[in-house]
């Protein structure tokens, strides 16, 4: 029985393995695009920088200024998994293959977090162009406080967006629309995970306390700048964090388990 | 041809470009709800460090207005060209008799006219919530400036295309352009606090002149000298985009499209 577990769970694994080296194949298999994320993320940093100035924000303290970074670095975490996944998803329903995992017995599951996992490649780029753009634009040293606590932090909210993609996935599939879902999710789910610190505002210390979405991105944040944000124990977001990324698995599972058996039994193998 | 048989032939690519936007009502939702979300957002985080006013709300919306059609202005006709080569339409468009300035053309008025429609629905609340009747009848010449606007942008896009051709990564390309432009916008902060030299691009580019000229009929300070230069941007950058797609159209009637 143990031998059989045992089996099972290497040709699980073995299947992630392939589909995360599949995934990272593709993300650099367009150089020019990854050239032009390293050239556009300082631009846009600059660009809403100047808007705030617009809105007459003259002064920004060095506090703020490491604060509106980790704002800056969850934003690009959200856009990249929503943008990855539902674009993603649609590009594979229109080249077919979709239509050959579904038709090879692949689980979507499988297919979905090795691919998903394939993007802590771009997580990690994306965090350091925006610490490189953020110490070139404003001179300004990314902290690090706890160096441990934050590659745990980020494991989580990987892990959290991870599942929390591909039960989005689910509603492009459904939607058959990534860029008007992922438009609106985008603005949505940051403000519910975390993304605003609680430092600026009492009620959005609420929602960062509250909102089981937050605790990964409020922890990241924590251990970078080694503050408690929500007046937690910092064991006990830990705690939190983990259940609630157990909670969006198991929903994960159900979502795609019943979107492959309603593709399945109504023909649509290819979405289409 | 007749007139008459151009402006048929001209009516029917728009109401087929009209279709093939209609296809996804929800782009049009997001085409009005996207100001919001960005000039709200912005507000909502600048209001942590300062007071934000209905002016200063009505200012960075309008600015967010000008940048958001814009950019989907200058993404047009790159865009149309690189997605007719992916398709295996270009060659054959450019085969038939009719000329490629047409389809463009036509198909550039339809994006004009929904990006105006949006910015009209979508200022519509906001301008009536700060200024009343009067900012809703000055906001019916900055429709006109708008229209003007984008003339300029659509001859930067036409001008892109010819470097699109060239490239297979599309998507790369524009989105350097996306987010140089709109730093470079001027629309959505003050100007003076930039280095000189940026100052003067900023200034040579129209979406600051349709920024400008706008926001000042909508506030009724009137018009400023910036309506001559977005005049004079509207003639160079549209000879400069035609003129650089003509001389890509002539490659590729001699050697095909690559």
């Amino acid at each position: 029985m143990v031998g059989l577990r045992e089996t099972c769970l290497r040709v699980v694994l073995s299947r992630i393995a392939l589909e995360f080296q599949r995934g990272v194949r593709l993300l650099f298999s367009k150089p020019a695009e990854n050239i032009a994320f390293v050239i556009s993320a300082p631009l846009w940093l600059a660009f809403f920088i100047l808007t705030l100035r617009g809105y007459g924000v003259v002064r920004l303290s060095q506090t703020d200024l490491q604060l509106f970074l980790w704002v800056a670095y969850a934003f690009t975490l959200y856009s990249t998994w929503l943008w990855g996944f539902g674009h993603g998803i649609m590009d594979e329903g229109y080249d077919g293959v979709l239509e050959y995992v579904l038709a090879g017995g692949e689980g979507l599951l499988t297919h979905f977090t090795g691919w998903g996992l394939a993007l802590i490649t771009y997580e990690l780029m994306d965090l350091a162009v925006i610490a490189a753009s953020f110490t070139v634009l404003f001179n300004t040293p990314v902290m690090f406080i706890n160096p441990i606590l934050f590659a745990t932090s980020i494991l989580l909210v990987t892990l959290e967006l991870l599942f929390t993609s591909v039960i989005y996935s689910m509603l492009v599939i459904r939607l058959r629309s990534n860029w008007v879902v992922t438009n609106i999710v985008q603005f949505i789910l940051p403000t519910l995970g975390g993304l605003i610190p609680g430092e600026v505002n009492g009620y959005v210390r609420l929602i960062n306390r509250y909102s089981p979405l937050a605790y990964p991105v409020v922890l990241m944040r924590e251990s970078a700048l080694g503050i408690n944000e929500i007046n937690i124990p910092l064991p006990m977001q830990l705690l939190y964090s983990v259940v609630i990324i157990i909670a969006l698995a198991l929903l994960a599972w159900l979502t795609v388990t019943l979107t492959t058996i309603r593709l399945r039994s109504s023909g649509q193998l290819g979405l289409y | 041809m007749r007139l008459r048989d151009w402006l048929s032939l001209f009516w029917a690519i728009m109401l087929n470009e009209l279709r093939i936007i209609a296809r996804e009502p929800g782009g049009l939702v997001i085409l009005l709800l996207m100001p919001y979300l960005v000039a709200g957002g912005m507000a909502f985080m600048a209001s942590f460090f300062t007071r934000v006013s209905g002016i200063d709300f009505i200012r960075e919306f309008i600015g967010f207005e000008v940048v958001m059609v814009s950019m989907i202005m200058v993404q047009t006709g790159a865009r149309f060209i690189s997605e007719e080569r992916s398709g295996g339409r270009l060659e054959h468009l450019i085969a038939t008799p009719v000329s490629m300035y047409i389809i463009l053309f036509a198909t550039s008025i339809v994006m004009v006219i929904v990006n105006i429609s949006a910015y009209l629905v979508a200022s519509l609340p906001v301008i009536y919530g700060v200024f009343g009747v009067i900012g809703l009848l000055r906001l019916i010449p900055t429709l006109v400036i708008m229209f003007i606007g984008l003339m300029p942008l659509y001859g930067i896009g036409l001008a892109l295309a010819g470097v699109v051709v060239r490239l297979r990564d599309v998507d790369a390309l524009m989105n350097v352009v996306t987010a140089l432009l709109s730093v470079l916008s001027g629309a959505t902060y003050p100007i003076y606090i930039l280095p000189k030299w940026v100052d003067a691009v900023v200034v040579a580019l129209p979406m600051y002149q349709m920024y400008q000229t706008a926001l000042g009929i909508v506030m009724g300070s009137g018009v400023t000298g910036l309506i001559y230069g977005l005049a004079a941007s509207t003639v160079a950058y549209l000879a400069l985009g035609v003129f650089t797609y003509g001389r890509v159209e002539r490659d590729m009637l001699k050697g095909g499209v690559k």
